[in-house]
């Protein structure tokens, strides 16, 4: 039995590597691979061309193309750059959607003529804020920006702030009107911005770790 | 030059080949190691990711091309352009800083 050449042991190796890579799609996979392929034959023939033997110009190839190891951390890079872009236009999403949700809110406060003074001041800054981490989050968002750890707490509170509003809102239809739901909700809401205030310095620190 | 020095700017490098005309990677490669006579010491494998990550990016579009063997060719887009020209201004500015620091040192 022939051994098998430098490049196909190479290529067995990274195809291994690759579908580890949970993000990477099926299609990708074998695109890396074929232009994987493509380029270390044309560089062996180049080195085969210019004398070396075909055993030696198979293993210059993959010598130049570089190591296994090398090679699958530059993919899990791009791996990750890509799920982060996933979770970016999830927040995105979510935080649009709580966006339109808080600027009700901020309309009925304005329409309101319930409670003090104080406390229609105090519900209309929570609301102003929600609504401005929200369209700060979008613009961010969609301008393609790195990832923001500030940006993200901000997201991260208006993502609970939305799913306490739909808690809230469906005991309030199945038990009745609660005189609590503001008190709960910007607790809810000043709760998870402490939340994502925690999760920043997170990875603040891991950033400067 | 060694991976490290170059990896920061690689993406500008592949920019900046692709300008001239359209190349499939080993081009890429081959265009890159031509023009800077030999000086980028970079594993040809880690341009591959460069060049998806530039495609995802908006920066470049490929397709295969069925001339001869099966291959995809990049080119760039017209943000690429766009990006390429920004990073060339950004470039320039930075390494008129570096000579003006490194002169003022000599």
């Amino acid at each position: 039995m022939t051994e098998p050449s430098p490049i196909d042991v190479f290529l067995v190796l990274l195809r291994r590597s690759l579908d580890r890579r949970r993000w990477l799609s099926g299609y990708r996979c074998h695109r890396v691979m074929t232009e994987v392929e493509d380029h270390l034959r044309e560089t062996a023939r180049e080195l085969q061309s210019m004398g070396a033997s075909p055993e030696e110009a198979q293993r210059q190839a993959v010598e130049r193309f570089g190591a296994v190891d090398q090679i699958a951390r530059e993919w899990t890079r791009f791996d990750l750059e890509g799920l982060q872009g996933l979770v970016r236009l999830a927040v995105g999403f979510l935080a649009a959607l709580t966006t339109i949700a808080a600027t009700a809110m901020v309309i009925q406060t304005l329409l309101s003529n319930e409670g003090t003074l104080l406390w229609n001041v105090s519900r209309f800054l929570a609301s102003a804020y929600t609504v401005a981490i929200g369209s700060l989050s979008i613009v961010h968002i969609w301008s393609g920006r790195p990832y923001s750890p500030t940006l993200a707490a901000g997201a991260l509170g208006l993502l609970v702030l939305g799913i306490l509003v739909m808690i809230r809102s469906s005991y309030m239809a199945l038990v009745g009107p609660d005189p609590e739901y503001w008190i709960v909700l910007l607790g809810g809401f000043m709760t998870a911005q402490a939340a994502g205030i925690l999760l920043d310095l997170g990875i603040m620190k891991r950033k400067l770790a | 030059m060694e991976g490290d020095t170059i990896k920061g700017h690689l993406e500008m490098l592949i920019l900046a080949t692709l300008e001239v005309r359209p190349l499939h990677g080993y081009a890429v490669i081959e265009s890159l190691h031509r023009v800077s006579d030999e000086a980028f010491d970079l594993p040809e494998g880690t341009v591959y990711p460069a060049l998806h990550r530039l495609e995802r990016e908006g920066f470049l579009a490929s397709n295969w091309t069925s001339e001869g063997r099966r291959r995809r060719v990049y080119r760039l887009t017209r943000s690429g352009k766009k990006a390429l020209s920004n990073q060339k201004s950004d470039w320039r500015a930075f390494s008129l800083a570096v000579q003006s620091v490194l002169g003022a040192r000599g």
